[in-house]
C-alpha cells in the first residue's frame, strides 16, 4: 500500500511536471468570473479547487464540448491556510481572458472597476477588493503597452496598500508615536510603479501613499510629530505640484502647524506658537492661491479664520488616526 | 437753520440708524459648538447647546472684540418656537464676515470628513448638512451655493437611507432642482431620486428589473450631460442583461433575446464612448453579454441530470 501511494505520488508529480513543461510556451490569462476547476471538461467531474477573479493562469488549451467552451489551465491556488499548490484542470472557457482576446485589457480593467465598486458596498461580495487588486495587476502584467497599464498598476498597488494599512494601523503598535514601532506597509508595488512610470500622475499618487510609512502613530502631545509631518507634507506638495494630492498635502501641512499653535500655547511657548500660526496661515494662503478649485480653498479659508479667531484646532482625539 | 436742512439731517440720521440696525441684525452661524446663555457671561444659565451650523440672527452686541458676546435668535425647527439668548462671538460668523461663505463651506467639508471617520464626532454629518444649508441660504448668489444646497440635501438623503426610511423624503432634492434648474446639481438630485422608484430585489422578478432598466435609461436620455449619465446607462444595460438572464432561466427564449438585444445596444453605446471608467465597464459588460456569461447570482450552471 505504501508502495502504491509512493507510485501515485510520483505519477502525480510527473503529470504536474509534464503540464508545467507543456505550459512553458502557453499564454497567461486571468478569470473575470469565479469558476470551479474540474479535473475534466465536464460539469459533473470532480472539482479540484476554485479559480478566483484575477488569478494568474497558464492557458494550455481551449476546446468546445457539446457547445460549451472550456479552458485547460494550470494555476497556483491557495485555499485556507494550506500551502499554495499547483493545480491543473478545466474551467469555463468564457471566463479566461488572455492577451489574444480582443479588448482584453479593457475587459479586465472593467471587471476590476466592477469588483472595486462591489467592495465599497457594505453588502458586497467578500474579498471583492482583493479580486480588484489582482485583476488590475494582471492587466499591467499581460498588457504592458496598454494605455491602461500605468493606471492599473496604480490601482493594484493602492488597493493592496489600503488593505495592509488598515491592518497595520489597527494593531497596538500603531498607538506608539514612532513609525518604527509598527511594521511598515509593503512598498514593493509602489516602488515598482515609481520606477516604471516616473513623473506621472500615478507616481505622484504613489509617493503620497508612501508617506504613510513615515507619519507618527499617535502624537501623544509631542510637538515633534506634527513638526515632522508638516515638513513631510509640505515637501511633498512642493516636489509634486501637479499631483492630485498636492492641495491635500498642503492642507495637511497647514493643519499640523495650526495644531502646533495649540500645543505650544499649552506649553506656554508664545513665540513658537506665533511662528507656527504665521506658518499655518502662509501655507493656507498658498492653497487659496494655487488651488482655487474644489474643496481645499474653502477649507484653507476656514483654517485661516480659526487661527485668526484663536479657536482650537487640535484635540487629542482628532489627532488619532 | 432752515427746515429743509433739519429734515435732511433727520433723514440721514434715520438712514444711518437703520443701516446700523441692519448690520446688527444679521444672519449668523457657528463653526464650533456653542452654548446659548441667558446673559452675556458664561456663568449665567445655559438655555441650550448650539451645534455647528445653527441658523442664528444677531440682534445685539456686547463687549470688546476680544470678549464679544452676541444676543442671538435661534430659528425654531419644525414648529418649535424661536429661542433667544447670548453666545460668545469667537466661533460665530455673520453674513458680513470676510469670506464667510468659504469659511462655512470649509467647515462643512471638514465636518463631512469627520463623519466619514470611524471614530469621528457623532453629530458631524448633521453639522455638515446644516453648514452647507446655511451657506446656500445665506449666499444664494455665490458660486458655492448650488453645490452647498446639493450636498446638504445629499447628506440628509444618506442619513434617511441609513435609518431605513422608505420612501426617502424628496423635498431637499426637489428644492435643488427648483432653485438651480438645468445645472449639474439638479441633474445629481434627479439621479438620487431614482432610488425611490427602484424595485428592491430585481433578481427576483423580470418585471422589476425591466422597470429599473427603464428608469435608468430614461434618466440617461433626459440628462445627457450629467455627471451620472453614463452610470445610469450602465445600470440600464446591466438591468436589461439581468432581464435576459431571468427569461433564459425560465426558458422564455423570445423575451430573453429581446432583453439581451437591448442590453447589448446599451453596453455598445458605453463601449463606443470616450470616458474611461464607463467605457471599460461597458466593454466588460459587452463581453459578458456576448459570451452569455450570466450576471448576478444566476451564473452557476448545473449539469443536466
Amino acid at each position: 500500500m505504501v508502495r502504491t501511494r509512493g507510485f501515485v505520488g510520483v505519477l502525480g508529480f510527473l503529470v504536474m511536471a509534464a503540464a508545467a513543461c507543456l505550459a512553458a510556451d502557453k499564454e497567461h490569462g486571468t478569470l473575470v468570473q469565479e469558476s470551479p476547476i474540474y479535473v475534466s471538461p465536464d460539469l459533473r467531474a470532480s472539482r479540484v479547487g476554485t479559480a478566483t477573479r484575477g488569478l494568474d493562469t497558464l492557458l494550455m488549451e481551449r476546446s468546445t464540448i457539446d457547445g460549451k467552451p472550456w479552458a485547460h489551465v494550470l494555476v497556483t491556488i491557495q485555499e485556507g491556510l494550506i500551502y499554495p499548490k499547483q493545480v491543473s484542470g478545466w474551467v469555463d472557457g468564457r471566463y479566461v481572458i488572455t492577451a489574444s482576446v480582443a479588448n482584453g485589457d479593457q475587459i479586465i480593467f472593467g471587471e476590476a472597476q466592477d469588483s472595486e465598486r462591489v467592495s465599497e458596498d457594505r453588502n458586497g461580495r467578500k474579498h471583492a477588493g482583493e479580486d480588484a487588486a489582482r485583476l488590475y495587476y494582471r492587466l499591467y502584467e499581460y498588457f504592458p503597452t496598454s494605455p491602461l497599464a500605468a493606471e492599473a498598476l496604480w490601482h493594484a498597488a493602492d488597493l493592496r496598500w489600503q488593505l495592509e494599512k488598515s491592518g497595520v494601523f489597527s494593531r497596538p503598535s500603531a498607538q506608539e508615536m514612532s513609525p518604527d514601532a509598527r511594521s511598515s506597509i509593503d512598498d514593493t508595488f509602489m516602488k515598482e510603479l515609481e520606477k516604471k512610470y516616473p513623473r506621472t500622475k500615478w507616481s505622484d499618487l504613489a509617493a503620497y501613499d508612501l508617506l504613510d510609512n513615515k507619519i507618527c502613530g499617535r502624537w501623544k502631545g509631542e510637538t515633534r510629530c506634527p513638526e515632522k509631518e508638516s515638513e513631510l507634507y509640505e515637501h511633498y506638495a512642493h516636489d509634486h505640484p501637479q499631483s492630485p494630492k498636492a492641495a491635500e498635502a498642503l492642507y495637511n501641512a497647514a493643519w499640523r502647524q495650526a495644531a502646533l499653535v495649540d500645543m505650544y500655547k499649552e506649553q506656554h511657548q508664545a513665540d513658537k506658537a506665533e511662528k507656527a500660526k504665521r506658518k499655518a496661515i502662509e501655507i493656507a494662503q498658498e492653497i487659496s492661491g494655487k488651488y482655487p478649485d474644489g474643496d481645499w480653498k474653502p477649507r484653507a479659508s476656514q483654517l485661516i479664520y480659526v487661527l485668526q479667531q484663536g479657536l482650537m484646532t487640535y484635540t487629542a482625539e482628532k489627532s488619532n488616526r | 437753520m432752515k427746515w429743509s436742512h433739519v429734515a435732511l439731517l433727520m433723514f440721514l440720521a434715520t438712514v444711518s440708524l437703520s443701516a446700523a440696525e441692519a448690520e446688527e441684525r444679521q444672519r449668523a452661524t457657528l463653526i464650533r459648538e456653542g452654548t446659548l446663555y441667558s446673559k452675556p457671561n458664561s456663568g449665567s444659565d445655559q438655555i441650550a447647546p448650539l451645534p455647528r451650523g445653527s441658523d442664528l440672527t444677531v440682534t445685539e452686541r456686547n463687549g470688546p472684540p476680544d470678549n464679544l458676546w452676541l444676543k442671538v435668535t435661534v430659528a425654531g425647527r419644525q414648529g418649535e418656537p424661536a429661542r433667544e439668548g447670548w453666545t460668545q462671538g469667537r466661533a460665530l460668523i455673520t453674513a458680513s464676515t470676510q469670506n464667510a461663505e468659504e469659511i462655512a463651506y470649509g467647515e462643512a467639508v471638514d465636518s463631512e470628513h469627520e463623519a466619514e471617520k470611524r471614530s469621528g464626532r457623532r453629530s458631524a454629518a448633521d453639522d455638515s448638512a446644516r453648514l452647507y444649508r446655511w451657506t446656500a441660504d445665506t449666499f444664494p448668489g455665490t458660486p458655492l451655493a448650488g453645490e452647498a444646497l446639493w450636498r446638504s440635501a445629499d447628506i440628509d438623503w444618506q442619513i434617511a437611507r441609513a435609518r431605513g426610511r422608505k420612501p426617502i423624503d424628496e423635498s431637499g432634492m426637489k428644492e435643488v432642482m427648483t432653485k438651480y434648474p438645468n445645472t449639474k446639481w439638479a441633474d445629481l438630485a434627479a439621479y438620487e431620486m431614482i432610488e425611490n422608484q427602484l424595485c428592491a430585489d430585481p433578481t427576483a422578478q423580470a418585471s422589476c428589473a425591466e422597470k429599473n432598466a427603464g428608469v435608468y435609461e430614461q434618466y440617461a436620455r433626459q440628462h445627457r450631460q450629467a455627471a451620472k449619465t453614463l452610470e445610469a446607462l450602465y445600470n440600464a444595460a446591466q438591468q436589461s442583461g439581468l432581464v435576459a438572464d431571468i427569461y433564459r432561466v425560465r426558458a422564455d427564449k423570445d423575451r430573453s433575446a429581446a432583453a439581451k438585444k437591448k442590453a447589448l445596444s446599451l453596453a455598445q453605446e458605453l463601449a463606443d464612448g470616450n470616458t474611461s471608467e464607463w467605457k471599460t465597464r461597458g466593454v466588460d459588460l459587452l463581453y459578458k453579454l456576448q459570451q452569455n456569461i450570466p450576471l448576478y447570482g444566476l451564473e452557476q450552471e448545473q449539469p443536466e441530470q
